[in-house]
This record gives C-alpha cells, structure tokens and sequence, in this order.
C-alpha cells in the first residue's frame, strides 16, 4: 500500500484483530446488503438516503454507494423539492464531503461527489426574498481543518507566511462571494456563493503547501489505497475557475491568472505547478491578442515580444538563484520554444554558459538529497537529481542554433566541438540517461537528419 | 536482494482470497477494487508463467457474477454499479482465459459494447460512468477494451485521438485533460491509446521519451511527475511508454532493477517503496515492468512471459487481436 509501512503482528494482536473483525464485518456487510437491496428496489427514500450516509462512513470509496446517494436524490428527494430545498440539500452534502475530506483528502469518489453537488446547484434566489447566504466563520473552519489535514507534520517556517496571505484571501474572497443586497434578485445568486467557497478551498490548499498537497487523482484503482496522491489542487483550481458562472465577481481572467501565478513563484521560484499554469495563461493571453489584433498584427506581435522578454527577466532570476531547479529549465525550454527568435536564442545560450561559470558546481556535482516531510506519512527522503539543467539545456539550444541560427563555418564547427564535450559530461555525471545522451550525440536533430552529418563529422 | 522470490509472490497472490483474507475487515473494504484486483493478480500469475494457480472457472464465475446488467458493464463486486474501469478489468480477465467466446459472454457483448460507446462525450473524451468524471486514462480504458472486443471503428477513435492530443503539453508529457500537468502515468494511457490507433506518428517520440527517461532518480526507482518520490507502479507506466516508444533503454536498468527487487516482501508480494506494506496492484505492476526491461535487454535473467506495454497483458494474448504496429 502506497506509504504504509510493512508490519508484522504477534500472535495476540492478530487474534484480538481477528475478533474485532468479525463484528465489524458483520455490521458492515449486513448495512451494505440491506443498502444494495434498496437500491434494486429503486428505493429512493429518506431511510435510504440516511442509509447511504452511514455506510459511507465507513468507506468513502465505495463508488455504487455514492452513485445510488446521486439517484436518490434526482428521483427521490429533487423532483417535489422547492429548489431552495435542493440548494439546502446540495449545501449539506458539500459539508459531508468537507468531513471526508478532513480524514480522506485523497479519495478520489469524494471529489467527484462533491464537483457533482457543486454543478447541481439550482439557479435561485432568484426573485425570492430569501437572502442569499454568505461564506460563513463555520464555512472558513471547515476549509481550515481541510487543508490543515493535508499540511499535517510540515515544518516549513515558509508557511507562516503563507497562512497570513490566506487569511487575507480568505476575507477578499469573502467580500467577493458575498452578494449584496441587490443581488438578492441574482439569478446566479447561489452557484456564485457556492463556487466562491470553492474557490477560497482551492486557493487555501494551495497556500497550505506548494507541493505536498497537489498530488493527482492516479492511479488506475480510484483509491486512497492505492493512490499516491488524489487531489491535485492546481487541477482542482482549473476545474473551479472554469466553472465559475458568468456573472461572477470578480472576474477570473487569463490575466488574472498569471498574476496569480507571479505570486505564486515569487514566493516559491521550484513551484512548477505554477510555473505550468504560467504557460497555459500566457498562451491563451497570445492566442486571443493574435485573433484580435486591434493595432494591426505587427503591434500585436511587438507587444507578445515584450510581455515574452519581460518572462525572460522572470525566468533568469529563478535559474540564477538555484540553477539546479528543474521547474525553471523547463519553463525557459517553453520559452525559448522552437528557437525561431535567434536573437534571443543566441542571448540566452551566452547567459547559460555565463551561468555554468559562475557556478562550476552545475556541472560537476550531479545530485543533491533533500529530505521533505510527506503530510500523510513519515518523514522520507526524497532524492532528485540537480543541476542537469544548465548543460542539458545548453545541448538542446545549442542544437536548434545549428537549425535556425545560420551559423558561420567557424561557429559550427565550434558547436560541435561543444555539443560532443558536453554530451560526454552529460554521460558522466548522469550515467543513468547515458544511452539517450549517445543517440543525442548520433542523432541531433530528428526533424533534420541531413544535419546529423555536422555533428559526427 | 538480488533475486525474484516467484514462488512466493505466487502464493502470495493464491493466498488474497484465503479466508484469512476475508477475516479482515480491510478485504471487505476494498470490495469496490475486487474485479480490478482479480485482473492484477492474473496478470501477475501470466507474468509468471503461472495462470493456473487460480481456479480458472471460480474465477470466471465471478468475472461474470460482477455483471451489471442495469448498465450493461461491469461492477467490481456482484451488485455494484458498472464503471469503465471494472468492464476493462473483466475483458481482460476474460481474454487471458480465453473466455470471450463463451455463449455466456457473447451473450452479453452487444450491451457490453452499447455501455462502452454510450460513455463517449462529444469531445472524444470518455466519462468513467454516466455521472461525467473525464479523464484521458478512462478514453485508453475504452477505446483498450472495443479493440480488445474488435468493435473499435474510426468513428470513435478519431475524436478520442483528437483529445489526446490535446492533453500533450510543452515538455511531451501528458495531463489527464486539457490544461493538467503532465503525469507518467497519463503519459502511458496517451501513448497507448495513439498506438492502438496507429496515430504514434503524431508525436515528437524523442520529447515525449526525454521526459519519461528524466524520471529516473538516485536509487534507480522512477517517479510520476518533476520533484517527486520514486514509486514501483511507475516501473509500469514509465517502462510502458518508453517501451511504446522503443525507448526502454533511455533508463538504467541496473538501477531500477535493483529498486524493484527491493520492494519485496521475502514472504511474498511487492510494495511501492522498500518495507512498505504489499499490495497486488504494485505486485502485478513491479512483474509487468520487469518483464519489459527483460524483453529491452532480450535477457531471461528472471524468466518473466513477455508482457504487451500497450495491453498490459501477455504478448501470447494480445497477438491474437492487435492490429497496432509497435515502433
């Protein structure tokens, strides 16, 4: 099981185990058979609504239990309820869910139950006179104990700092999701409560920790069991902010995003999840200035080059204050893209070899431990390679320079010589990947293999 | 360790249903997992050259037991709802035991199949079950099992492929939808689902196997993203896609081989990491991966039966229905 440790029990302990298993299978498999028999019934009643609770206690993964709570309340409970009583019942559930959470965070069936309850929020309060509920002191305890369940055992005196951002976020949230009075015509009056509240759980996770708490929902078996991780709170926070109702305030754009994102790497330059993000926003900021360039394309594409260099700048202060950190390389590979800008191309192959002589240690120190506490289980050592990623980057921009640089004789001949050095350094100090740097060395360009001639020759 | 304990984890797989088990209330808990369980444990076994150490017609009963005929698919436990996930693991169980053609079975295929094609959205995408969970691992879990049952048309997989595609990001990984950051074992399901579609070539195979070769760290174990602990399930999904790839040899053998042999329980049954509690799931997975790094290495250091990366079962199986060509 992932992250369980392997033990044995006496014999005593395996005899007292084996009693108490008895009863409880028993209770257990007795609800569960009386729950599947009502549900063959088509049985979509309170009893059983309340049935499904109980087992659901016992085991949040059980996935047809979960199913059957959905038919009950679309056939049963939904069809003569006002929909002020579904909301109510919907807003009940999501509370169920937070209490699963705090004990499972990782149990997949949960979420799906709980992003179900979230889209089935009715449209409401509409032209009622009822008030439409804010995002409570009891709504933000909730949010707590879930993410301070997922940051168990974390000594990271970073997050202090963190926690008195969220609580600002949280009372900016607050404001945002509350709807004044005139709202309380707002049609979208409740999903918009709803989905502030969502969104004020996402953004305290990810405050929680940058990390440790972003896991995805893998594997294969839908369970905590077996899974590494469930939730992937960035995934999360993709879901909720496309998901929002239109008229929700204020309003979450790509540019939004991205500032969200700057703060979010500025506080923790190794947050690739963040620095992912970054590449999903910037390009859908890019893709929509170039489907509507208002001042003709050629300042569009003036602009897109400024905002681009303006990332460089970003990107440079991450790899220069840890050169090791594969979350920037990758992101500057995104941005470098296919090398087409060979001016910049050309910078940027001048910065790195500054760098990598500014830190020898780049490249001849290969790997580096570093311990982090995991919050689910113990402490464990968690061992990544570093500093690959000056000399790697270098052979791949080097490579799309020999492609798009029109490089004199002399230059390529000088970079051959330097691709088959540090090709060679590449299978010394990363012997695992020695077999990749060799064909590298053979093949340079798979798109090109006219070139591969240069390089041997 | 340096060996493979076979005959142990072949016990150790005999022994999940003992009553032993089922005297623990865990087992009892984990019925929501039982089809799929029954589908690692088998391939274990095949893995092993050893399918006969369960009763083949108990299990069968079973397989079919978990029919849900509401749906047309299967649950993982007789009653429970059919899921996208279970019906795979009975189809393949099925297949292994080259039981499909039983009249039993071909009784039910027609709404087998109608369960399958009914879960595809619009997009091309694949919903687990009609409550709308979308994830790129249940469209290679669909469009796995209607090849497997020859009833994969174009019509389907084009719109699938097309999704795919969009779940690649900029380092050649793959997410689990659009926008999600690239994961190993999404990665697997992407790739695997390109090859049975024969659209492979619609990838930069290089970037794609860079990434994956990178997730190689100290101690030789692979991880599932940048920056993350190693864990054995992704001997499976990183050796199948580097092996889709024909790439298998961009990872230290000796390394990961070393981590693998690791993992196990002397006693039977491998976990995620060293002294960690054991599992079949992570059993079935540290075989099939090691049984790829034997067919790269064309070696029989552990002689493993050939395993399809892109099945996840016997190559003996799989030649019976592919139609994929492997790179």
């Amino acid at each position: 099981m992932h992250g369980i440790k392997r033990t044995k029990l006496s014999k005593e302990d395996e005899d007292r185990k084996k009693q108490e298993d008895a009863e409880q299978i028993a209770r257990y498999r007795t609800m569960v058979d009386e729950c599947l028999k009502r549900k063959d019934n088509k049985d979509y009643s309170e009893e059983a609504f309340a049935l499904t609770n109980s087992i659901l206690d016992f085991n949040p993964e059980f996935y047809t239990i979960w199913n059957y709570r959905r038919m009950i309340m679309l056939e049963g409970l939904f069809p003569n309820a006002t929909s002020e009583e579904r909301y109510s019942r919907l807003t009940s559930d999501l509370r169920l869910t937070t209490s699963y959470l705090k004990i499972h965070p990782k149990v997949y069936w949960i979420w799906t139950h709980r992003k179900w309850c979230l889209e089935h929020v009715p449209s409401g309060p509409g032209r009622t006179s009822l008030p439409a509920r804010t995002v409570s002191v009891e709504d933000s305890k909730h949010l707590e104990d879930i993410t301070g369940s997922l940051t168990e055992g974390k000594e990271d005196p970073a997050g202090q700092n963190g926690s008195r951002e969220s609580t600002i976020n949280a009372e900016q949230t607050q404001r945002n999701g509350t709807p004044a009075n005139d709202e309380e015509n707002d049609v979208e009056g409740w999903k918009k409560e709803a989905w502030a509240r969502e969104l004020m759980l996402v953004e305290k996770m990810l405050e929680a920790d940058s990390r440790n708490c972003e896991s995805l929902p893998w594997p294969f078996p839908n369970s905590s069991y077996f899974s590494v991780g469930l939730v992937h709170a960035w995934d999360y926070r993709r879901y909720v902010l496309s998901s929002l109702p239109k008229t929700f305030q204020p309003a979450k754009t790509p540019q939004t995003e991205v500032r969200y994102t700057t703060k979010k790497i500025e506080s923790n330059f190794s947050n690739f999840s963040a620095w992912h993000q970054r590449t999903k926003e910037l390009s859908k900021i890019w893709d929509s200035m170039r489907s509507q360039p208002e001042d003709g394309p050629q300042n569009v594409e003036a602009e897109i080059q400024r905002m681009r260099q303006k990332e460089f700048e970003l990107v440079a202060q991450a790899l220069w204050t840890d050169p090791g950190d594969q979350s920037g390389w990758l992101y500057h590979r995104w941005l470098v893209g296919n090398g087409d800008d060979v001016a910049t191309l050309r910078r940027e192959i001048a910065q790195i070899k500054e760098l990598l002589e500014a830190e020898p240690d780049s490249k001849c120190k290969p790997m580096q431990s570093i311990v982090r506490s995991d919050p689910m289980h113990t402490l464990i050592v968690s061992i990544v390679f570093v500093n690959l990623g000056p000399l790697e980057s270098l052979v791949h921009y080097t490579q799309l320079s020999m492609r798009t640089a029109s490089l004199s004789d002399s230059e390529m001949s000088k970079a051959r010589q330097n691709m088959r050095q540090w090709l060679k350094d590449l299978e010394r100090i990363d012997p695992f990947r020695k077999e990749r740097y060799r064909e590298l060395g053979v093949f340079p360009f798979t798109h090109d293999r006219s070139s591969i001639s240069r390089l041997s020759g | 360790m340096t060996q493979l304990f076979k005959q142990k984890h072949v016990e150790y797989v005999q022994n999940l249903n003992s009553q032993i088990s089922q005297d623990s209330y865990e087992y009892w808990l984990l019925e929501h997992l039982r089809l799929n369980g029954i589908y690692w444990g088998v391939v274990a076994l095949a893995t092993m050259d050893n399918l006969k150490a369960l009763p083949e017609n108990e299990v069968f009963d079973f397989v079919l037991s978990c029919w849900d005929s509401r749906s047309g698919g299967f649950g993982a436990f007789p009653r429970h709802d059919g899921h996208i996930l279970s019906t795979l693991s009975a189809i393949q169980v099925l297949l292994i035991y080259n039981r499909l053609d039983d009249p039993k079975v071909v009784d039910k295929k027609p709404a087998i199949v109608k369960f399958i094609k009914e879960l595809q959205l619009e997009n091309g995408s694949f919903q687990g079950d009609r409550f709308g969970e979308v994830d790129t691992r249940f469209i290679y879990t669909a469009i796995s099992a209607l090849s497997i049952l020859g009833e994969l048309t174009e019509e389907m997989s084009r719109p699938a492929v097309d999704f795919i595609l969009l779940c690649q990001n900029f380092d050649g990984g793959f997410g689990m939808v659009p926008g999600a950051e690239s994961h190993a074992a999404q990665v697997f399901t992407c790739l695997a689902t390109l090859a049975i579609t024969g659209q492979l070539d619609r990838i930069k195979p290089e970037k794609t196997a860079a990434w994956l070769s990178d997730r190689q760290v100290e101690g030789g174990g692979l991880n599932g993203r940048p920056e993350k602990l190693p864990d054995l399930c992704y001997s499976w999904w990183v050796m199948s896609s580097l092996s889709i790839l024909g790439k298998a040899h961009w990872v230290d053998f000796t390394g990961l081989i070393s981590f693998i042999l690791k993992c196990q329980d002397p006693n039977g049954g491998i976990s995620d990491r060293a002294d960690n509690e054991t599992d079949v799931y992570h059993t079935c997975f540290a075989l099939a991966g090691l049984s790829l790094i034997e067919m790269s290495q064309k070696l029989k250091e552990f002689g493993l039966v050939p395993i399809d990366p892109v099945y996840c079962m016997p190559t003996s199986v799989t030649r019976k229905f592919t139609n994929y060509t492997q790179q």
